[in-house]
């Protein structure tokens, strides 16, 4: 279980034909488990960039991320992706389900070919009976609603137990009442499972339910504060 | 894994349709290519090697023996036995010595050997002048060749000594015997048996055996014969009937008018005028080829023809000899006359070119004044030639009979549409299609041979002897006319086959000198001959016969695996680029979800794994469903698969769609899990892959359908241009 993740002067630069642009800036972030903070700030200013960074799904191109001391980055593809099964769970705004798949089945997938102590098959039901969803075990994405399909992406988040949860705006695609049972969620399983909760919203209501609230701007972090009440 | 993937399909049906009918493509296609069309090829090897056997691999000739019939590969069917030697016994052992051969059989071709088979000598009472006419009726296949010849003698009643020809009378004649010719041919025993078992031909009957070690040739110094041992064509003979009549003419003479009468018959017109004269039939007799072949063995062989038992020589000695037989018959010694001698062709247009694309004509030879007896002033279609430089130094011989062969019991073919030449037990077939008008024959008649050395069809040897007698007989050191070679190791035509078989025969060129045609590439070409009249006789017609097209089945075998081979090639070049662009575009569109399942833990070998498994999935389908294609079309015909090319033909399937999933394994390495993240269709990683270096990948990079490529380039033109 990784407890810390420390930013050092992190910067990413995106290079494409010629073109350079500077996602973000020499960074020096912390974060620590159990936290709920949330990220904000005008679209391009490098929310999802850092997101990703966190959740090892990209390189940073300057500067070093460690987890817990570790830079996990430096190691192998596999065994990055190993770290992510164990410690990270992500969910999307576009929920990114598999079409093909049922909920149960989605929410199995990243537990494919992976030993696990528990039963999978029963987690999985665990999970879903999590986000509410016992009744739409077999159903279709296709046969879902939005706010539905986003908590089945939250169950696959966590069906691996993951110590960290990252959403990249969660509750973008969804109106404010049915997004506002997924911070819910979150808030939820931050505070009953002890996940560090990372989510990008372009909600500011909602970021300020955080109890860490960063904003962003031109891949800088404009204020960083904490200890906001939830 | 397998129902993830299954669930992916099964729930996307319009995806797993597309593919589906990819796959049958696929399948379809290689069962017929690999599966029924390589049975095409193999139909096309095996017939052209079951129809044209060959006895023998390579023919080793002496130099200079080719005819103008060559110039297109083509050999015509008789072209062993006219040839005259010209192969020595030393190059003969050479031969043998070279490494591979396992058989080098050699013919020495020495020439025909006239033979007389006498039936005994008529009884005439009365007396009177007498007609003696010989009918020889020849059977060629096509008609009957008759040649009639009469003869006058007066019996018992005018004295004819000192009497000129213009009376028409000659000598009295009682003979009663038929004229043959039979070809004499040497051959190596031992090589002979294993080239086509010989030694299994011998008929069993009386003393009849094969050749032995012991069988020696030998010189007669006192009585100047050749003695050496043969062995005899149960079947040598022409299909001819000889007809013997002697006729007392209606003339009234007696003793007192004879001097009279014949003085009446000069002044009438001598023979002329007997011609006209009627007679009455006193004597006649009529012998078969077959009887007369028949004799002449008991006669040469002391053995009686149908028991094979020796003919008692007392019994013989007791009767009083024949006042017609001569020394030389009494003793079984007889002469060899004439030599073989080759065809010669001229090219003509094909008056049917599509059916026949070869034709030739036959040149006939015209003779002068000087050649010897039947042939002066006449044509033939092969040059007559002695086998001596005078009459007085013609060998004469006492052959020593051994055996009798049966040719139909030979390991060769007896049809010679289907074997090489082997007209040292067949003769060469030959069939009239059109008549010397140019009117077609139906049915096509097959031709004989008739017996004349020198006519168009010739007869196979009737006699055999050692390579040792032949190069005595003949006088000089190079006896041998042609070797017939077996090569080690050489099955079926192929390519190794053919490998093999050049470098033996170029071997044999190295040190020999001589020439060499490998014949187990050729196949027969229906090749068409006229032949043209002589001696004022009605022209035969056109003739078609098998001839050898040198190297030809080789080249249809090389060209069928060449071409089937590049079209096989293609096929499966066209079927791995399918799978892959297939598998290319299969990614483009689940290049997304395949970078959600990184971001949420899969290990990119998972990822691998996937797509292997699928190929692996839709490879067995390719396989089965060709199975079970190439099994229904087996199943509903009569043809026959071989295991090696039935599975095969799956594996194929199988290997494509393993081969069609490299490079969409290859492009997943580079998807980066943060694609997820990121929204919009095109991702960036695509076009990373092109780098915009110049208008081509430039054009590539468009097609990808980003448009703020193309800004790059342009710029760096404009750049460029600035400076
Ligand atoms: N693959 C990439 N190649 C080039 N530039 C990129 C790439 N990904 C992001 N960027 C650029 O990096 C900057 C930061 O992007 P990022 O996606 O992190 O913004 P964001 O804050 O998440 O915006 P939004 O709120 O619209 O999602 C932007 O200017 C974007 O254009
Ligand atoms: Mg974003």
């Amino acid at each position: 279980m990784i407890r810390k993740i420390n930013f050092f002067n992190v910067e990413k630069v995106y290079r494409g034909d010629g073109v350079q642009t500077s996602a973000l800036n020499e960074n020096n972030l912390s974060f620590d488990i159990g936290e709920f903070t949330s990220i904000i700030g005008p679209s391009g200013s490098g929310k999802s960039t850092l997101l990703s960074l966190l959740g090892t799904l990209d390189q940073p191109t300057n500067g070093k991320i460690t987890y817990d001391g570790e830079e996990i980055l430096k190691k192998r593809k596999n065994k990055i992706a190993d770290f992510r099964f164990e410690e990270i769970g992500f969910i999307f705004q576009q929920f990114h389900l598999l079409p093909t798949l049922t909920a149960i089945e989605n929410v199995l997938t990243p537990l494919f070919s992976r030993k696990v102590t528990y039963n999978k098959q029963q987690r999985a039901k665990e999970v879903l009976a999590q986000v509410g969803l016992e009744d739409k075990v077999n159903s279709l994405p296709s046969q879902l609603s939005g706010g539905q399909q986003q908590r089945v992406a939250i169950a696959r988040a966590i069906v691996h137990k993951p110590s960290w949860l990252l959403a990249d705006e969660p509750t973008g695609n969804l109106d404010s009442e049915t997004g506002e049972l997924i911070f819910e969620l979150l808030k939820q399983l931050n505070q009953e499972e002890g996940c560090g909760v990372i989510f990008v919203t372009h909600d500011a209501t909602l970021a300020s339910k955080a109890n860490r609230i960063i904003t962003m701007k031109d891949g800088s972090v404009q204020s960083d504060q904490v200890g906001v009440s939830l | 894994m397998i129902r993830f993937i299954w669930q992916n399909w099964w729930r996307k049906k319009e995806r797993l349709i597309l593919l589906l009918i990819g796959a049958f493509i696929i399948s379809a296609g290689l069962t017929y290519l690999i599966g029924l069309s390589d049975s095409n090829r193999g139909t096309i090897v095996d017939s052209l090697q079951n129809q044209w056997s060959a006895s023998y691999d390579i023919v080793v000739r002496p130099e200079g023996s080719r005819s103008v019939t060559e110039e297109k590969e083509l050999l015509e069917p008789n072209y062993l036995s006219g040839l005259n030697g010209g192969i020595s016994v030393d190059q003969y052992e050479a031969i043998k010595e070279i490494s591979g051969i396992e058989v080098a059989a050699p013919i020495a071709v020495i020439g025909y050997a006239d033979y007389e088979t006498d039936f005994g000598s008529v009884e005439l009472e009365e007396e009177g002048i007498y007609r003696k006419t010989q009918t020889v009726s020849v059977n060629n296949g096509i008609g009957i060749e008759e040649e009639i010849s009469r003869y006058y003698f007066p019996y018992n009643v005018w004295d004819i000594l000192d009497k000129g020809s213009e009376y028409g009378v000659g000598a009295p004649n009682f003979d009663l015997s038929v004229h043959n010719l039979s070809l004499l041919a040497g051959i190596d025993p031992e090589q002979e048996a294993k080239l086509i078992g010989l030694d299994e031909a011998i008929l069993d009957r009386g003393s009849s055996r094969f050749f032995k070690d012991t069988d020696g040739y030998y010189f007669n110094e006192n009585k100047g014969y050749h003695e050496f041992p043969i062995i005899v064509n149960n079947h040598a003979f022409v299909d001819k009937t000889v007809d013997i009549t002697y006729e007392r003419l209606d003339l009234p003479i007696n003793d007192q008018n004879a001097d009279e009468l014949m003085e009446e018959v000069k002044n009438s017109g001598g023979q002329d005028y007997l011609h006209t004269v009627d007679g009455s039939e006193h004597h006649r007799s009529t012998y078969t080829g077959e009887e007369a072949f028949h004799a002449f063995i008991s006669e040469m062989t002391g053995v009686d023809w149908e028991t094979g038992k020796v003919i008692e020589h007392e019994e013989q000695s007791e009767d009083e000899p024949d006042e017609a037989q001569t020394q030389a018959q009494q003793e079984g010694v007889t002469g060899i006359v004439f030599q073989s001698s080759q065809l010669n062709y001229e090219e003509i247009g094909s008056p049917y070119a599509n059916r026949w694309p070869y034709s030739y004509q036959l040149e006939p030879v015209q003779n002068g004044e000087d050649v010897m007896g039947a042939y002066a002033n006449q044509e033939s279609f092969r040059e007559p030639g002695l086998v001596a430089e005078t009459y007085t130094e013609l060998p004469r011989i006492k052959p020593d009979w051994i055996g009798f062969y049966d040719s139909s019991q030979l390991t060769i073919s007896q049809d010679p549409t289907s074997e090489l030449p082997m007209e040292t037990y067949r003769p060469a077939s030959a069939e009239l299609v059109m008549d010397g008008d140019g009117q077609p024959v139906n049915p096509p008649q097959q031709l004989k041979p008739n017996g004349d050395p020198y006519s168009f069809l010739t007869d196979p040897p009737g006699m055999l002897t050692t390579i040792e007698a032949a190069e005595e007989l003949i006088g000089h050191d190079e006896p041998i006319s042609a070797i017939r070679v077996k090569v080690t190791g050489v099955t079926d035509m192929g390519e190794e086959s053919q490998e093999i078989l050049e470098q033996v025969a170029s071997e044999i060129e190295n040190q020999t000198g001589l020439i060499t045609d490998i014949t187990l590439g050729s196949s027969p070409q229906l090749a068409l001959t006229y032949v043209p009249e002589v001696n004022d006789q009605e022209a035969l017609g056109w003739l078609q016969q098998p001839w050898v097209n040198i190297g030809s089945s080789i080249s249809i075998f090389r060209e069928t695996k060449m071409s089937f081979t590049s079209i096989l090639a293609s096929v499966m070049i066209v079927a791995v680029v399918y799978v892959w662009s297939s598998g290319i575009v299969s990614l483009l569109s689940r290049r997304k979800e395949f970078a959600v399942l990184l971001s949420i833990g899969w290990r990119p070998s998972q990822i691998s794994k996937l797509l292997l498994f699928e190929s692996i999935i839709v490879g067995l389908f390719v396989a089965l469903t060709s199975w079970m294609m190439l099994g229904f079309v087996y199943m509903n015909s009569t043809s026959s698969i071989s295991i090696d090319r039935f599975v095969m033909t799956g594996l194929f399937g199988f290997l494509i769609y393993l081969l069609g999933a490299v490079v969409p394994i290859w492009m997943t390495k580079r998807i980066r899990p943060y694609e997820a993240i990121q929204s919009g269709e095109i991702s960036k990683t695509s076009k990373r892959m092109f780098r915009t270096r110049g208008l081509l990948t430039m054009r590539g990079a468009t097609l990808l359908g980003n448009g703020s490529v193309v800004y790059c380039p342009l710029f760096r033109l404009h750049y460029r241009l600035h400076y």
